[in-house]
């Protein structure tokens, strides 16, 4: 379970104007781990596409063997061979 | 192994997207989603939202294929009843090793040997595992400081599992007082080479002979007031010491030479009174030598004793064996006997026999002569 608000963080220790993160809130890392903040949803889910509502938006994310890791009220992580990332 | 417990749900069903958003909405954490086909998915919950993630489920139509605890859960319920008696058996074990002394204890102590002390308590029957209840705190105290003469105080306390004895010694010079010391006494025969005392009084001085039991250095001074002292002697004193062996050698030795002639009688009694003696006429030899049994017989009811006595004839012989043709062999014997009376780091100085013949009887002695520190 995840108890940190990674975006939160990253705010406060280098002082970054709020306006920056009006927008969608997602880190990539290497293609093989997606961590997602203010989620509202799951629209699709399966090992391939997984989509998900967010407060601004949309995101899908295309891969291999897709999973999410973890998912709670407000964040989500994806964990799989990842392809493609959109936001819309 | 965790701790935690989590539970492992595999569901089939349509639309199960919804079922998810639901659990967000009730703010229910999910791990580990996995859609395995298109209508079958596996996931974690904690065991807490148990009851809510069925309910939802049930609202939404989706079947559960699988629910599958993990963590401590995981366990079989008869390792889990291992589990529980184990945790119950260390908890009476705990419960029990409380009426019970674990260990003793015994501090402020630099004189007074601390196995002295143990031995002295174990007299006493505290030791480890010693019943709490059976040990008398105020009898131990006033025990000790009776039997030890070197305490001027002490208290003793049970602390958890603890028997701990609290001990302050009298001060340095009551102790001295106290103690007694022996004199330097000499285990040898020999010549002081060098004689240097610290501590103590000597009448011996470098060239002088001691005896074995003479007292080298004395632990009793008179000091400057007139007063007779105590004190531990320390002297250092080296000396030449005699290492002495002998032997003596017959030429005419007389030997005894069994005939093979034998006389047995038989004995046998009740209760001590014989009632039946095999040979009353004997033939008393010159000169024999006698073996004697008792058997008692066990089948019996009364207590029958058989007493046998078996008398050998023998006669006795005069041999003769000249000196000359076992010298050698005897002063090698007695070498070796001297040289085994020798301590370890002893230097031998020199080394002497001597033949001493009175009417045939020859007497053989061996001195080593070593430098040894007392």
């Amino acid at each position: 379970m995840l108890f940190f608000n990674y975006f939160n963080e990253l705010k406060q220790k280098f002082k970054i104007p709020e306006n920056l993160f009006n927008t969608y809130k997602i880190v990539n890392v290497g293609g093989n781990l997606i961590y997602v903040e203010e989620v509202k949803g799951l629209l699709i889910l399966s090992d391939t596409i997984i989509s998900l509502k967010l407060k601004k938006g949309y995101l899908e994310v295309k891969g291999n063997n897709l999973k999410i890791k973890d998912l709670t009220n407000t964040t989500a992580v994806i964990q799989g061979k990842i392809y493609k990332t959109e936001v819309f | 192994m965790k701790i935690k417990s989590t539970y492992k749900f595999k569901i089939q069903g349509m639309n199960q997207e919804d079922f998810f958003n639901k659990m967000l909405i009730k703010k229910i954490n999910i791990t580990n989603i996995h859609r395995i086909s298109h209508n079958e998915t596996d996931f974690y919950i904690e065991q807490k939202n148990i009851k809510k993630t069925k309910k939802i489920l049930q609202q939404n139509n989706i079947k559960i294929l699988q629910l599958e605890p993990q963590g401590i859960l995981k366990l079989k319920s008869l390792m889990r009843l291992g589990i529980l008696i184990g945790l119950f058996l260390s908890t009476l074990f705990c419960i029990f090793a409380n009426f019970f002394i674990l260990k003793i204890d015994i501090q402020g102590i630099n004189f007074i040997d601390r196995n002295e002390i143990l031995k002295y308590l174990k007299q006493e029957k505290i030791e480890l595992f010693s019943l709490k209840s059976s040990i008398n705190l105020d009898e131990i105290e006033l025990k000790l400081f009776e039997n030890f003469n070197y305490i001027s105080m002490v208290s003793v306390a049970q602390k958890g599992m603890s028997l701990i004895i609290n001990i302050k010694e009298k001060n340095l010079t009551d102790i001295q007082k106290l103690m007694t010391y022996n004199d330097i006494v000499s285990d040898f025969d020999g010549k002081i080479t060098n004689i240097e005392v610290f501590n103590g009084q000597t009448n011996f001085k470098i060239g002088d002979l001691v005896k074995y039991g003479d007292v080298l250095v004395s632990s009793q001074i008179v000091d400057s007031e007139g007063n007779t002292k105590n004190v531990k002697p320390i002297a250092n004193i080296t000396a030449d010491v005699w290492i002495s062996e002998r032997l003596n050698f017959s030429e005419n030795k007389i030997v005894q030479e069994f005939t093979g002639n034998t006389q047995v009688i038989k004995r046998m009694s009740i209760w001590n009174i014989p009632f039946f003696v095999s040979r009353n006429n004997l033939i008393i030899f010159d000169k024999y030598e006698e073996e004697h049994f008792f058997n008692k017989l066990k089948n019996t009811i009364l207590p029958i004793t058989i007493e046998t006595r078996i008398l050998k004839e023998y006669v006795e012989k005069s041999i003769y064996k000249s000196f000359e043709s076992v010298e050698e062999n005897l002063k090698k014997e007695c070498k070796q006997n001297a040289l085994q009376k020798l301590k370890n780091n002893d230097i031998i100085k020199e080394e002497s026999c001597s033949v001493v013949n009175n009417n045939g009887v020859y007497s053989i002695c061996y001195i080593i002569t070593v430098n040894r520190k007392i």
